[in-house]
């Protein structure tokens, strides 16, 4: 059988929503050494925040929780891919993602990832800043909308937002305050999908601008030896630069507590250097739930991709024998990775 | 039957592979080479950028098969450019050759978020989504990269190459460096092959970087010669690149092994260190081998012994460096074989992606890039004030709006200076057009109060005269290059054609090379210069597809439509060419000695003279006369002749603008008249009344059309060049003629 060459995009911390609850299986050694982790640290276990008879913000969404949440998800996902079926050509991730596409690439073990990730992560608990709104920047056929770049200019005037993440057909705004309610006083409201936009997420600081400067000066000291290695597999970071097996680890250290924090996620730029760098076959999606899936999609549009042109060609393209995403948070598209 | 070797070439590599034994593992952060300064870490990039260059070539010739890539001029043997691109910096401007994949990708490696190996599969299979030159031609060449694209086939790049190293230090003297694009402390990278330094653009290039540094101005480009050591069929004497090259005045020769990653790369360092630190040009020599023939179509075992391939296939550079890595421990020969591997099965993946893309369908999507002209923004642009405080220093506060009435060559003069002092980034240059003021005093003064950066001599060479304008233009200067006479430019109108007038097509508008360039031209100077100072041969200009050609007649014309090309210079990035009639440069009268009819007052606001529109005198029903330069001066007093002595009332049409013609004005007025005489200095072959006539003919025109021109001929000396240009006895006959007042007798063949 002819493996399918693949690119893994990891998500992000927004990914472990309601209907993700009791989804790490029990027992997992994975999820054993992370809950050991977490217990050794005073904190409630990753296992018992999966068990919870309740979804509620402040253990599913809460930055410090939720981060190693998604990545013990991610990463439960990682080990169940049947790598006769799959040839990872290639590793990349969104904001959070990006710390769990380092262990996918081994980069990181598992002890290093699950440190980077809880770090971060912890710095959240209590001290949220600023914020992140999300707006549109595609049509309802998800092709890129002029219409939008006026008013996403207007509330980029205000000195305290900043692009945030790049994240295919959305993009996310970092800012204080003020810069959020100027944000929401000139961004137009748009109903897209059920949600309404502009649409803060919650318990999310302004991550990936400057406003994390004093939290990225924290990160370089906490983790000054952070163990990150070359990675075994093409890393691809959200400023777009490619990392090989062979690249420098001082580098990548660098930039995953340094600009990483600090500048635009642009996950974008990051895939759209994944397609034309690696020309992968598939895109897999791991870890918890699939809404990562729509900004790959938009981003696959954008690039043409195999003649992509709009929403319904992706549609039609993921419902023949050659899907293009596969989320392994849909069963029948786990099916043709697991 | 000739055998592909594209597959013999890559199980040859992995059979050197094979044989090759591991060592014990070297620091990546170690020299690959005791005393080398590339790093283990580096040559295992530069080799993925090497194998990355390798797998292109071999997937040119598998599109090709299939049908689906249009291009298989490959870089095999010549991947230790990659050293060369690794020892430059990314903004440094590339000029680069055909055989350059491993230059393109290392350098894109330098820049986040770019995908080169699409990009070029992309260029390989024609496709609109081909990021530079959208589906235009195979080229190396980006914007984000400083890499212009060039088809680079007979050197011709290199003119351009010396002009922008010319041209980037002048930047910062001037003190416009701010307003660049390319930084203050960048230098040129040119490429070429060993076959193409013999090409007379190379060799006048590289003369003109050496003429340049031998008086000590900067001159900051590095020339690589890469040497394989054959051009197509025709072998390069051996030690002939080293001896004609190794010791020119003012060019630092660097040798460097291009079969070797490490030697390349130090001597590429060397090189590049001897530019960026002296601003003087260094002429860096790799050695190459030519592998897979000239291009995938070449079946090299014709005119090759095998002897001799299999020597170069066994110099492959591609191995060399794998095991340079594997033999001192930066790899294990596994880990090579793996990326060699991986990177074959991205390139063939990205094939099938690139071969799916979209092709250009239509001429109209084809030329759109060409001449995008917005008439709006010119206009925008004529009518943006210049400083007066400018203007008053350049003209000694003595304007020239207040003086008498004057001629062409004055009106020229003076827009030129309102013009350099309207546009701080505006250079004037040529043969004799700084002290001297030019040969007909045109640039007179300019020098002095412009200042000699602005205002220069260059040496006796057109080529390079046009690659100055080029150079130039790509880093942001409005260049208004001076050819002496017309019939110097075809020595060097290539400049023009394959380059200047081609880089927003293959560039799909990206790259730009603003420029007006000023030519003194067409005949009747009563017998004196012969053919050389009387062309009047204007076909190599009538047809390159893109260019603006202005031809005034008189002064105020020839002000306000200076203006109007610089204007669509710096708006459009327009490539002007303004033809200036020399035997009217000094005409003050018309018809009369002393009447004063050809003079005007200089206006710094004149009315502006769009492109492409034609002024009209008179508004007789007899005849319409069209004409321009010269020969409109001699129809105004023809017409004015058949009014008088035969009452016919003429009116005379000045095209003014010799490209695009001015098809509408001209329509308006002959069917106005329906009977249209087309007068015609230049040459009746390939001439501009054949435009003019075809023009009418196309556009449905039912009246009747005729034409003088001038003979097909070169201009000899003495009178009897008048037996080969129209003259006003010819035009007269011809009207007459026309309007049956008379037969024609002898109007020119």
């Amino acid at each position: 059988m002819t493996r399918l060459r693949a690119l893994l995009v990891c998500p992000g911390r927004g990914s472990y929503g309601r209907t993700q609850l009791g989804s790490l299986p029990p027992g997992d050694p994975i999820v054993a050494t992370l809950d050991a982790f977490r217990t050794r640290l005073g904190r409630p276990a990753i296992s018992a925040l999966d068990r919870a008879p309740a979804y509620t913000p402040e253990l599913h969404v809460a930055g410090e929780h939720a981060s190693l949440l998604t990545f013990a998800c991610t990463a439960v996902d990682l080990a169940a891919i049947d790598r006769d079926k799959i040839d990872i050509v290639g590793i990349t991730g969104n904001s959070m993602g990006f710390y769990t596409a380092l262990y996918a690439s081994g980069a990181l073990d598992l002890d290093g990832a699950a440190r980077l990730i809880e770090t971060l992560g912890h710095y959240q608990a209590g001290n949220v800043i600023g914020g992140q709104l999300m707006y549109p920047t595609v049509d309802d056929t998800w092709r890129r909308s002029a219409g939008y770049a006026d008013a996403i200019t207007a509330a980029l005037a205000h000195p305290g937002v900043h692009v945030s993440i790049r994240l295919g057909g959305t993009i996310v705004f970092g800012a204080n305050a003020e810069g959020l309610d100027h944000a929401r006083r000139v961004l137009p409201p748009v109903e897209r999908g059920g949600m309404r936009y502009p649409a803060q997420l919650p318990l999310h600081s302004a991550f990936h601008t400057p406003l994390m400067a004093m939290t990225g000066d924290r990160a370089r000291r906490d983790l000054a030896d952070l163990p990150i290695q070359s990675p075994a597999i093409t890393l691809i970071g959200g400023d777009g630069v490619v990392h090989r097996p062979w690249a420098s680890p001082e580098a990548l250290w660098d930039y995953t507590l340094g600009a990483q924090i600090v500048e635009p996620f642009d996950l974008e730029r990051a895939i759209a250097t994944a397609l034309g760098e690696l020309g992968p076959d598939v895109i897999v999606l791991p870890g918890p739930g699939d809404s990562l899936g729509s900004a790959i999609a938009q981003v696959l549009i954008a690039q043409r991709w195999r003649g992509l042109g709009n929403r319904a060609e992706f549609t039609a393209i993921q419902a023949s024998d050659r899907p293009i995403v596969l989320a392994m948070a849909r069963p029948e598209q786990r099916a043709r990775v697991a | 039957m000739a055998v592909d070797r594209a597959p013999l070439l890559d199980r040859k590599f992995l059979d050197g592979l094979d044989a090759l034994e591991d060592r014990a593992p070297l620091d990546l952060d170690a020299p690959i080479r005791a005393g080398s300064r590339l790093t283990a870490r580096a040559a295992i990039e530069l080799f993925d950028a090497q194998v990355a260059s390798r797998h292109l070539d071999f997937a040119a010739r598998a599109l090709r098969a299939r049908g689906e890539g249009f291009y298989t001029i490959g870089s095999s043997g010549h991947e230790g450019n990659a050293a060369v691109a690794a020892a430059l910096r990314p903004s440094d401007p590339g000029f680069l050759h055909y055989r350059s994949g491993a230059f393109f990708v290392t350098r894109a490696r330098q820049v986040p978020g770019q995908v080169p190996l699409f990009d070029v599969l992309l260029g390989l299979c024609a496709s609109t989504d081909d990021p530079i030159a959208g589906g235009r031609h195979k080229v190396f060449g980006s914007h984000a990269l400083a890499i212009p694209p060039q088809t680079s086939t007979i050197a011709s790049h290199l003119p351009k190459a010396v002009g922008a190293a010319v041209a980037l230090d002048r930047a910062a003297r001037l003190g416009i460096g701010g307003a660049m694009t390319t930084p203050a402390d960048a230098i040129i990278v040119c490429t070429f092959g060993d076959a193409s330094a013999n090409h007379s653009a190379a060799t006048g290039a590289i003369n003109t970087a050496a003429w340049t540094a031998f008086q000590h101005l900067p001159v900051p480009i590095l020339f690589v010669c890469e040497d394989n050591g054959i051009g197509i069929s025709v072998r390069t004497p051996t030690g002939w690149i080293a001896s004609n090259y190794g010791s020119r005045p003012g060019i630092h020769y660097v040798w460097g092994d291009g079969l070797d990653l490490a030697h390349a790369y130090d001597a590429a360092c060397a090189a590049v260190e001897h530019v960026r630190t002296t601003r003087r040009p260094a002429f860096l020599h790799l050695r190459t081998v030519r592998l897979l023939g000239h291009a995938g179509s070449d079946v090299e075992q014709t005119y090759r012994p095998l002897a001799e391939i299999e020597a170069d296939e066994a110099a492959d550079p591609v191995l060399a460096t794998a095991r340079l890595l594997v033999e001192s421990g930066a790899r294990t020969a596994r880990q090579v074989l793996w990326q060699y591997e991986e990177v074959r099965a991205r390139v063939a993946a990205l094939a099938d992606e690139a071969a799916r893309r979209p092709r250009l369908v239509s001429a109209a999507e084809i030329i759109a890039p060409l001449a995008p002209r917005d008439p709006e923004a010119i206009a925008g642009e004529i009518a943006r004030p210049t400083p007066p405080e400018a203007r008053a220093a350049l003209w000694d506060e003595k304007l020239p709006e207040h003086d008498r009435p004057s001629h062409l060559a004055v009106h020229i003069n003076r827009a030129l200076g309102d013009l350099l002092a309207k546009y701080p980034e505006l250079l004037v240059f040529g043969e004799d057009v700084a002290k001297k003021g030019g040969v007909y005093n045109v640039t007179a003064e300019l020098s002095r109060r412009a200042g000699v950066g602005r205002v220069f001599n260059t040496l006796l060479d057109e080529q390079s005269i046009l690659g100055l304008a080029i150079g130039a233009g790509h880093l942001g200067f409005l260049p208004i290059p001076e050819i002496q006479y017309l019939a110097y430019l075809h020595n060097a109108e290539d400049q023009l054609r394959g380059e200047a007038a081609s880089l927003s097509f293959f560039s799909t508008g990206r790259y730009k090379n603003p420029m007006v360039v000023r030519i003194a031209g067409y005949g009747y100077q009563k017998g004196f210069g012969g053919h050389f100072h009387n062309d009047n041969s204007v076909a190599v200009l009538r047809d390159i597809p893109g260019i603006v050609v202005a031809s005034p007649a008189r002064g105020d014309d020839a002000a306000a439509m200076l203006r109007t090309c610089v204007a669509a210079a710096r708006q459009c990035g327009s490539v002007c060419v303004f033809l200036e009639p020399i035997a009217l440069y000094m005409t003050r009268d018309l018809h009369e000695p002393n009447d004063g009819l050809w003079s005007q007052v200089y206006e710094p606001d004149g009315a502006p003279v769009p492109i492409g529109r034609a002024r009209t005198y008179g508004a007789g029903k007899d005849l319409l006369i069209v004409s321009f330069a010269n020969g409109l001066w001699m129809s105004l007093r023809v017409a004015r002749r058949l009014e008088r002595e035969h009452g016919l009332a003429c009116r005379v049409l000045d095209l003014r603008w010799l490209a695009p013609l001015p098809i509408d004005d001209l329509l308006r007025e002959a069917e106005a008249v329906s009977r249209v005489l087309m007068v015609d200095e230049t040459r009746r072959s390939g001439g501009v009344s054949e435009g003019v006539i075809a023009a009418l003919v196309d556009r449905g025109f039912t009246g009747q059309v005729t034409r003088v021109a001038s003979v097909d001929s070169f201009i000899p000396l003495g009178a009897a060049a008048n037996h080969v240009l129209v003259s006003e006895a010819d035009i007269e006959r011809a009207a007459l003629a026309m309007c049956e007042r008379r037969p024609l007798t002898s109007v020119a063949p």
